[in-house]
């Protein structure tokens, strides 16, 4: 059994499948302690990886959804739950997941390569985080991150928006900053404080850093002509930051759950709206606007004032 | 008439929202800030099998010094806008 502590919670990786866990190593390695060492923190959950079982019986399909390169069904019954993953363009079954109700014991079979069962144990393994982990003042993000003098920056948007490439920009462009997570953060709330962290889930790019910081402001993005930023109110952000979460709505006390965390982040952190191109400006206007940084950047013995140049909320001229 | 089930009525900061939850509202997506005397009224609303406009008056008359004439009209409009919001059924 592997040991995980993600976001102070302490999840159990139970599979025999050597392939598997070689392949899921680089993601989960940064995340593993030995057993002894988190015997004190309560297990959140644990996922065993064990032969075919037989599908739950009774059953109601509650939702399906795209999840990444699969088709997934989510079906419930008294005696809990299970989700399915399909082929995307047959969809055969080639993944299965049942759980208790509270998502703290779940067990699985795969199949395919150790590439495909990787993928969905590892799925699997972020569903239930998400799910269980709502429980404890935590919410598992679609978003990307940049800390910069001890506090991260998330980015938010609809999938194709450009977090990525917005967080790519802060890199390039703002002195300082390093990358926390390019998908799927997770924020908690923890003594009074928004705490984003690293996790095994990044999307696509190679992420999993084991690390966390103060939440300094999240930021959703949207495609302008020119650039500019304004700090919500409550209400606004509360249904901004809503959907950027991982829930499930027909589950009434997860969403509960889910909305207490959720209003509980509002009430202690800056929520913004960013109309940005996907240029240079965008990083400047971004990083400035929520006081990630005061402009002024060296190097070369050069000190650019990049404030004089490009307040934020004015349009500037592209780059050649 | 009579305001659909499966609205939770929430605190954020202050203000008052209500969010839908569950199976009943799974593509109620959009968060309904109420002022201070809308939530009032659900509050007081919120499970009853039916009420009128006139229930409404009644209400706000009793909690807020509001002349009948102006209570009846803005607690028409606020039914109007209920049922528009799809948050109420006539």
């Amino acid at each position: 059994m592997k040991h995980c502590i993600i976001a102070d919670l302490h999840v159990v990786i139970d599979s025999d499948d050597k392939p598997l866990l070689d392949v899921l190593a680089p993601r989960y390695a940064p995340f593993c302690h030995r057993a002894s060492d988190c015997a004190e923190v309560p297990v959140l959950f644990a996922l065993h990886h064990v032969e075919r079982f037989e599908p739950l019986a009774n059953a109601t399909q509650m939702a399906d959804f795209e999840c990444q390169d699969t088709w997934c069904v989510y079906e419930q019954s008294e005696k809990g739950v299970q989700i399915t993953l399909q082929d995307l363009t047959t969809r055969q079954d080639i993944a299965q997941m049942q759980c208790d109700a509270s998502f703290s014991d779940a067990k699985c079979w795969l199949t395919g390569d150790a590439v495909q069962r990787e993928y969905c144990y590892s799925n699997f393994l972020m569903m239930l985080f998400a799910f269980a982990a709502m429980r404890h003042q935590t919410l598992l993000f679609h978003a990307s991150v940049i800390a910069r003098e001890g506090k991260a920056y998330l980015f938010l948007a609809k999938s194709g928006t450009g977090k990525s490439t917005h967080s790519t920009l802060w890199l390039k462009h703002v002195p300082g900053c390093q990358l926390v997570n390019d998908d799927n953060p997770v924020v908690g709330v923890r003594d009074g404080k928004v705490i984003v962290y690293g996790s095994p889930w990044s999307g696509k790019t190679n992420c999993y850093r084991n690390v966390s910081f103060e939440v300094g402001g999240f930021v959703r993005i949207n495609r302008a002509p020119e650039c500019s930023i304004q700090r919500q109110s409550p209400v606004s952000a509360f249904a901004l930051l809503l959907p950027s979460c991982s829930g499930v709505k027909w589950d009434k006390k997860l969403y509960r759950a889910q909305c207490d965390t959720t209003a509980a982040v509002v009430s202690r952190s800056a929520i913004y709206e960013l109309y940005c191109t996907p240029y240079r400006e965008a990083a400047v206007t971004c990083s400035i606007g929520v006081g990630a940084w005061d402009g002024v950047s060296s190097g070369d013995g050069f000190a650019v004032n990049e404030k004089s140049l490009k307040p934020a909320g004015v349009t500037l001229p592209q780059e050649p | 008439m009579k305001l659909k089930s499966g609205f939770a009525l929430r605190d954020i900061c202050g203000e008052k929202v209500l969010v839908a939850e569950g199976l009943e509202n799974i593509d109620f997506s959009k968060i309904v800030n109420l002022n201070e005397t809308a939530a009032y009224l659900w509050e007081k609303l919120d499970g009853r099998d039916a009420f009128t406009v006139d229930d409404m008056v009644a209400l706000l008359c009793d909690e807020y010094d509001v002349a009948a004439d102006v209570a009846s009209a803005d607690c028409a409009e606020l039914a109007r806008r209920w049922v528009e919001a799809g948050l109420a059924m006539e």
